[in-house]
């Protein structure tokens, strides 16, 4: 039976891009799928309306993304007008941008959740391989500016072909010597320059296999020091379960054989670096209004693109030509829609296709063994 | 505590979920607490400047509850609002 969720009031976060620029061309981003910014930036005063309309509707959090937020020359304003209206936010960053000035400015607000820095190696060699030279350790002195003003920072690793045999390195880098409490780990996935470079920066499914297998060696040791909820980690942890409930004949799993994944469309929004509300950051085309022209309440209540995503739920997998005859299609959740919408013609209610358990076999993934 | 007015947190955050459920988000700690609809029909009331008479009178009606229950329930919940700082007595 299918997963039925209840919708919430409003959004309790948004994830908003202030800037389409970059200070890199990291050879993987999603953000990009070009080398120039296709939007024009909001000036700050449109920021500040709608910072209002959303403490009005009594959102929560704000994830401030980019381009490179700290490329913006007003990020302190904007950041003060999100906190006047009573909501915490997070940064997502590369870190190299980081003064002691706004460090020193972030703690004084006392409502940062994180900032979140991109580190993508235990080193500049491996590190800078896609994000361009001088980046790694540019992003280490921002790591110890926002540490020294007590500001919660972690790094999110993406794993690519130049670095992913270096995992066990990297891991080490940062749990051992930079003594982070956790990190985040993904893969590069095919959106933007990721898509456009997929064949020099894409793990294939033999290299996603080595990668879950030293994964799996080093959660025995860090246990959830290292996170996942995309990427070789995550898809480890559900292709198990999903092998496990297969080989014990059970009907089904966590709502599985239903188009589920992903979940954040019940409880956020996202705002592209132009103003247009889209649904994820991962889907920048799919446009749902303005901001301070489209009522944010009414589009999350009512767009008819929001409700299609969410009616996903009910699409059973056995309906889709792609899952046909798949012996795990009971257990899987189709996870996100965003990599099917960018690959294979702006298709919703498509699983993901690069996160499918029967493709990774069929390619010579295998899982680790005892895991 | 009755005869002083009752003033939400400024930093509190009020949000009405679904099915008459509600959060309360704290935007200093980040912490979030749950409220079931008797909760969440109380913090609209001293959101809207009500006395602590007049709460009383409203969840006894709303709730169809009698009196002492009714105030018994509010004065936990009460205590509770500001032990945890997110409502200030004036």
């Amino acid at each position: 039976m299918a997963t039925q969720h209840n919708l919430i009031s409003t959004p309790r976060s948004l994830e908003i891009a202030i800037t389409g620029k970059c200070n890199l061309r990291c050879t993987y981003c999603s953000h990009f799928s070009n080398q120039d910014p296709i939007y024009e930036d909001l000036p700050k005063k449109d920021w500040f309306i709608f910072f209002k309309e959303l403490g009005k509707n009594s959102v929560m959090t704000v994830a401030i993304t980019g381009g490179e937020p700290f490329l913006r020359p007003d990020i302190a304003e904007i950041v003060q007008s999100i906190v006047d209206n009573r909501m915490r936010f997070s940064i997502l960053s590369n870190g190299t941008l980081i003064t002691e000035d706004i460090a020193c400015f972030l703690a004084s607000l006392r409502r940062c959740d994180y900032v979140q820095i991109s580190i993508d190696g235990a080193n500049d060699y491996t590190h800078d391989s896609c994000c361009g030279s001088g980046s790694f350790q540019k992003a280490i002195n921002g790591v110890n500016l926002l540490r020294k003003y007590k500001i919660p920072v972690f790094p999110r690793v993406t794993l690519h072909k130049q670095n992913f045999f270096h995992i066990k390195q990297i891991a080490h880098f940062l749990l051992e010597e930079m003594n982070f409490d956790y990190f985040w780990i993904n893969s590069v996935s095919r959106l933007g320059m990721g898509r456009l470079n997929s064949k020099s920066v894409c793990l294939d499914s033999k290299e996603k296999a080595r990668a879950m297998f030293d994964l799996n060696q080093l959660s025995r040791k860090f246990g959830d020091r290292i996170q996942a909820t995309a990427g070789p980690l995550a898809e480890l942890k559900r292709f198990q379960e999903m092998q496990h409930a297969k080989d014990s004949g059970l009907k089904t799993l966590d709502s599985g054989g239903y188009l589920i994944g992903c979940s954040c469309i019940w409880s956020q929004l996202a705002v592209r670096n132009d103003g247009m509300i889209i649904p994820c950051i991962l889907l920048p085309d799919l446009e749902l209004g303005r901001i301070n022209q489209n009522d944010l309440k009414t589009i999350w209540n009512s767009h008819p693109i929001l409700t299609e995503m969410r009616q996903r739920q009910n699409i059973n997998l056995s309906s889709i030509d792609f899952c046909n005859d798949c012996p795990y299609q009971n257990y899987c959740t189709g996870n996100c829609p965003a990599i099917a919408w960018s690959n294979i013609g702006r298709d919703l209610n498509h699983p993901d296709l690069d996160s499918c358990f029967r493709k990774f076999l069929a390619e010579g993934g295998i899982l680790p063994f005892g895991y | 505590m009755t005869e002083k007015a009752l003033i939400c947190n400024p930093n509190i955050v009020f949000r009405l979920e679904t099915d008459g459920w509600a959060l309360l988000f704290d935007s200093e700690t980040g912490r979030t607490f749950v409220l079931n609809e008797t909760g969440a029909t109380i913090w609209q009331l001293i959101e809207n400047h009500k006395s602590y008479e007049e709460i009383v009178v409203e969840i006894t009606s709303i709730f169809e509850i009698d009196k002492n229950t009714s105030t018994n329930e509010f004065e936990l919940f009460l205590v509770e609002l500001i032990e945890k700082g997110m409502v200030i007595l004036k």
